[in-house]
């Protein structure tokens, strides 16, 4: 189950670097544990509209002007771009520091096949 | 240009964000996405501000969101100095319908207090440049221009009565602004045949 949930997810950000994502994946002891990690997420308790509501534009894109489109696909790149730099640059005693636990196991771990 | 590369792949990032696991990731991810949406607002104001505001294409539903997503854009202003309410109050809006999404302009105005304290979301807020309001455009700069069936009067008259239903339009403001006499004065041949006048009248 988590091969086919975890990869396809997976699949969908190639293009983005996201360790903490991977972190998950490799520190999950099994298939049922990364799954029931994800389902017992959807509780927030922290206020995530700025992510909401880029979604909520995303989704009417294609209504938009052309100038407009290109506005925020232009910072759509620089946001993944970003993410991607500071996942680079981050000293990995940060990373370390941040992932705790996970951490040991994900540098044990190789990384999760992206096919 | 191809929306299939990056903003595609940040679609689908945020399709899949409230499944990630670790908070500190989704804080990441929903920083960057306030960020965006914060450098988004000329972008946002000049599309408000533009002809490409277009009833056919966009639904109020749409500009609902397009502006609670941005909603400093409704503060922007164009270079005529013209708040999005403003400029689409004015006649040279009316070719795409754009005066039709003034009711939802204000309304999401009004949560953010655009032009200050009891300003209607800008709706009576003065022009920069000019001094008229929204209120008085809306009333007197009427246009031939047609659109979705409608002449500009009729476009016009439909935003009032709206106005008028929400409470954003009061009986002493004709008085207040002088509405009656910037209606009375343009040119617009539908202006003879009373549409705005009865509408404004019976109000």
């Amino acid at each position: 189950m988590l091969g086919v949930e975890a990869r396809e997810a997976n699949k969908d950000l190639n293009a983005v670097v996201v360790p903490g994502f991977y972190a998950a994946l490799c520190a999950a002891e099994n298939p049922e544990e990364f799954l029931s990690i994800i389902e017992t997420s959807n509780n927030d308790t922290m206020d995530y509209t700025g992510s909401k509501n880029l979604l909520r534009l995303l989704v009417i894109i294609n209504k938009l002007s052309p100038d407009l489109r290109d506005a925020i696909n232009e910072k759509a790149t620089g946001f993944l771009e970003k993410r991607v730099q500071q996942d680079r640059l981050e000293p990995d005693n940060n990373i370390k520091q941040r992932y705790g636990g996970l951490y040991r196991r994900y540098r044990q771990s190789s990384p999760p096949s992206r096919d | 240009m191809d929306y299939t590369g990056d903003t595609d792949n940040l679609l689908h990032l945020l399709v899949i964000e409230n499944k990630l696991s670790l908070d500190f990731l989704r804080g990441a991810i929903n920083k960057y996405a306030r960020r965006i949406l914060d450098d988004l607002t000329n972008e946002v104001g000049m599309f408000l501000c533009s002809e490409d505001l277009n009833a056919k294409k966009q639904s109020e539903d749409d500009i609902r969101t397009l502006v609670q997503c941005a909603p400093t854009a409704l503060s922007y202003k164009n270079g005529c100095c013209s708040l999005p309410i403003q400029y689409n109050a004015a006649s040279y809006s009316f070719n795409n319908g754009g005066v039709a999404f003034l009711p939802v302009l204000i309304e999401e105005g009004m949560k953010y207090n655009v032009g200050g304290d009891g300003m209607r979301g800008g709706l009576i807020c003065e022009h920069e440049a000019n001094g008229t309001t929204g209120l008085m455009m809306l009333s007197s700069w009427g246009g031939d221009a047609t659109c979705c069936g409608k002449v500009g009067d009729l476009l016009q008259l439909d935003v009032m009565k709206r106005l008028r239903e929400m409470g954003l339009f009061k009986k002493e403001d004709i008085k207040e602004y002088n509405l009656l006499w910037g209606d009375l004065m343009q040119r617009s041949i539908q202006r003879d045949s009373t549409t705005l006048r009865t509408g404004i009248l019976q109000h």
